[in-house]
């Protein structure tokens, strides 16, 4: 096995707002090796971005809470590290992708001096000219013509302005780059390029990359292993294979992926899960998926399920009671590959 | 960009010929006789017809009008009827009074209310906010004669630090500046806090945190320079009225400057003063507010590729 980079464990987050607390995330639980790509899959509110704003420590002030649970990054404990450690981190070893092109970038500062600005902040042994080369350079890698450094991001579309994020994000060559829904905000020739590039170049980086998405498609095309996450935890964890083509899976994944829109077979609609999301002010008693799952038994409704591996090889994890071997192992291979991909 | 500035002084003469005109046209149609004033009440019905006639003010309302600004194109507003001095020298003596007054006012604000309404968008609902709060809404409610005589009574009765009235030092400035700024204040600070409030919570602010840049870092340099738009309009404006509307606090503190010369030369139907003064405040407040937007210009990018669109 390769060597851990990022271990996370019974992360708990919380958000105090004005209308109650809202239980972000659950119990949040996994690990990214070096160079890895891990997949992160979730609905909207799942809790994709805040584990990401976790992460660098940046929840939103006083109202977004770590309250228990630990984030490791190379040995270095990031719920109790101090604020100036945790900035020595940001944009060097771990940096970020945002959502957004169109807002993540200053409107009134030149792009080059963005980039530069990384440079400035954690590699103050670099002069003038080092730095001006190096910005060159990355908007070079990134496909930008450095002529253009001195120009403002009103004057790029939105595909060159995640460039630039990614530019802004590569400078420092961080460890662990966090891409929250890098090509969702761009139009869809734009989303090929983009990813082609970032899967370019964390390989020549070594560069590991949790990427967060709702979009399938980008998940089987750039990540290592993938996570599905449900209100604020990972009910299934796998590598690709493992999500994409065993026959055991939790129920939520055969629903997520049951509703692809299928391009060969005639349907009059759309098979979506049923019911919502649960509210996060006020979670279901044990598993949170109970009141939407097709298999639900009468455990699911009272204990939390744990964390069973289905695969000991490939360390394919699903978080399900009817995985749980102790309690009914005999039909456990008879009862999940039927429904699964219909 | 010179084009532009160019087009914007242009479009200040259009503002100037209409403020005078309306003016002028209200003073028209406000009672009393200027040659009564001049005379007096001893004078004989004669001699205050000969003076109208001599003056001019017999002629129609658009003659009347078009003399004046004939005149006021070749320097010559006028002379008071009370000094017999020309306007523009009256005016010439009382300028550095008021502009000394604005000056040491709009500092005065600026460089209080920005630092407080910054702090107070950092730190929103500390216990600093809510005194900003507080601060904000006392010196808005406030009236400023009231609060410059009791800066009056507390300082220069009590404490015998600063004099009370007089133009001859700066100390003299001191508390007619605080007096003046104090509306000031409370807009500024309000309009700091909130315009950067709302910058504060805009993704670019969450990137420059991601990139690991220290706090004040993130405040300074990549809020601070976004919220200064609304900021700096703010300011002009209030700078503006400061200018031409000092009437209340030169009163209070017997400054001689155009604000208290305004309302002399009302109270005494001095038409050329009045006239004179009313556009130097127009003219104040255009000059303002074209710098105001030359000032955006340079803040903001994005406008000056608007105004390159436009201008071409």
């Amino acid at each position: 096995m390769s060597e851990k980079l990022l271990e996370i464990d019974n992360l708990r987050v919380i958000y105090k707002t004005d209308e109650g607390v809202v239980q972000a995330l659950n119990g949040l639980s996994f690990h990214m090796d070096k160079g890895e790509t891990l997949g992160l899959v979730g609905e909207t509110g799942a809790g994709k971005t805040t584990t990401a704003l976790s992460i660098l420590k940046l929840l939103p002030d006083k109202i977004g809470l770590i309250e228990d649970g630990s984030i490791k990054f190379n040995d270095f404990d990031i719920v109790t590290g101090s604020e100036q450690n945790m900035r020595k981190l940001r944009g060097d070893k771990i940096s970020m992708i945002f959502q957004d092109p169109m807002t993540s970038l200053n409107p009134i500062i030149k792009i080059g001096d963005q980039i530069a600005e990384v440079l400035e902040l954690h590699r103050a042994d670099m002069t003038k000219s080092e730095i001006e080369a190096r910005v060159d350079e990355i908007l070079t890698t990134v496909g930008l013509p450095t002529s253009r450094k001195d120009e403002y991001p009103h004057q790029f579309s939105g595909g060159m302005r995640q460039r630039v994020v990614i530019a802004m994000a590569l400078t420092c060559e961080p460890q662990l780059l966090l891409a929250d829904e890098p090509t969702t905000a761009l139009d869809v020739t734009i989303q090929a390029q983009v990813l082609e590039l970032m899967k370019k170049l964390k390989e020549n980086l070594n560069t590991s990359m949790l990427l967060i998405t709702h979009d399938l498609g980008v998940v089987a095309d750039i990540c290592d292993r993938v996570a599905i996450m449900y209100a604020g935890t990972v009910v299934e964890m796998g590598t690709i294979e493992d999500i994409f083509e065993a026959s055991n899976h939790h129920p939520y994944t055969i629903g997520l992926f049951g509703s692809i829109p299928d391009l060969e077979n005639d349907a009059e609609r759309l098979n979506p899960i049923k019911g919502l999301m649960p509210d996060p002010m006020n979670l279901p008693t044990g598993c949170y998926f109970h009141d939407r799952c097709q298999e639900c038994m009468e455990i699911c409704t009272i204990q939390e399920p744990d964390n069973h591996i289905v695969d000991e090889k490939t360390n394919h994890m699903i978080k399900c009671h009817l995985f749980d071997r102790t309690k009914h192992s005999d039909d456990l291979e008879g009862k999940m590959h039927e429904p699964a991909f219909n | 960009m010179g084009k532009y500035i160019g087009k914007r002084i242009l479009m200040m003469i259009p503002i100037i010929l209409g403020i005078s005109f309306i003016i002028f046209g209200i003073l028209e149609l406000t009672p009393g006789d200027p040659a009564r004033n001049i005379l007096g009440d001893s004078a004989t019905n004669e001699s205050v017809e000969a003076l109208r006639e001599e003056m001019g003010l017999n002629d129609p309302f658009l003659v009347k009008y078009f003399n004046y600004v004939k005149n006021a194109l070749r320097g010559d507003f006028g002379t008071s009827y009370k000094s017999g001095l020309p306007v523009l020298e009256e005016l010439k003596g009382r300028l550095p009074h008021s502009l000394k007054l604005a000056l040491g006012s709009i500092l005065i604000v600026t460089f209080l209310s920005i630092p407080v309404g910054i702090i107070s968008a950092v730190k929103q609902y500390s216990f600093l906010d809510t005194v900003s709060l507080i601060g904000a809404f006392l010196l808005t409610s406030m009236p400023s004669f009231w609060f410059g005589i009791m800066m009056i009574l507390f300082f220069a009765l009590q404490l015998k630090i600063l004099p009370a009235t007089g133009v001859t030092t700066w100390k003299h400035f001191v508390l007619p500046s605080i007096a003046m700024a104090g509306l000031g204040i409370a807009v500024v600070v309000r309009m700091t806090r909130s315009s950067m409030l709302e910058v504060i919570r805009q993704d670019y602010i969450r990137t420059a945190r991601a990139k690991g840049a220290s706090e004040s870092g993130v405040i300074i340099k990549h809020g601070l320079k976004n919220a200064l738009l609304p900021i700096i309009t703010v300011l002009g404006v209030e700078f503006g009225s400061m200018l031409g509307g000092g009437m209340i606090i030169e009163s209070v503190f017997a400054i001689p400057g155009i604000g208290s010369m305004t309302v002399d030369a009302i109270r005494t139907s001095n038409t050329p003063l009045v006239i004179a003064s009313i556009t130097f405040s127009a003219i104040a407040i255009s000059i303002i507010n074209l710098i105001v937007d030359i000032l955006y210009v340079y803040i903001d990018p994005r406008l000056k590729s608007n105004i390159k669109r436009a201008g071409s």
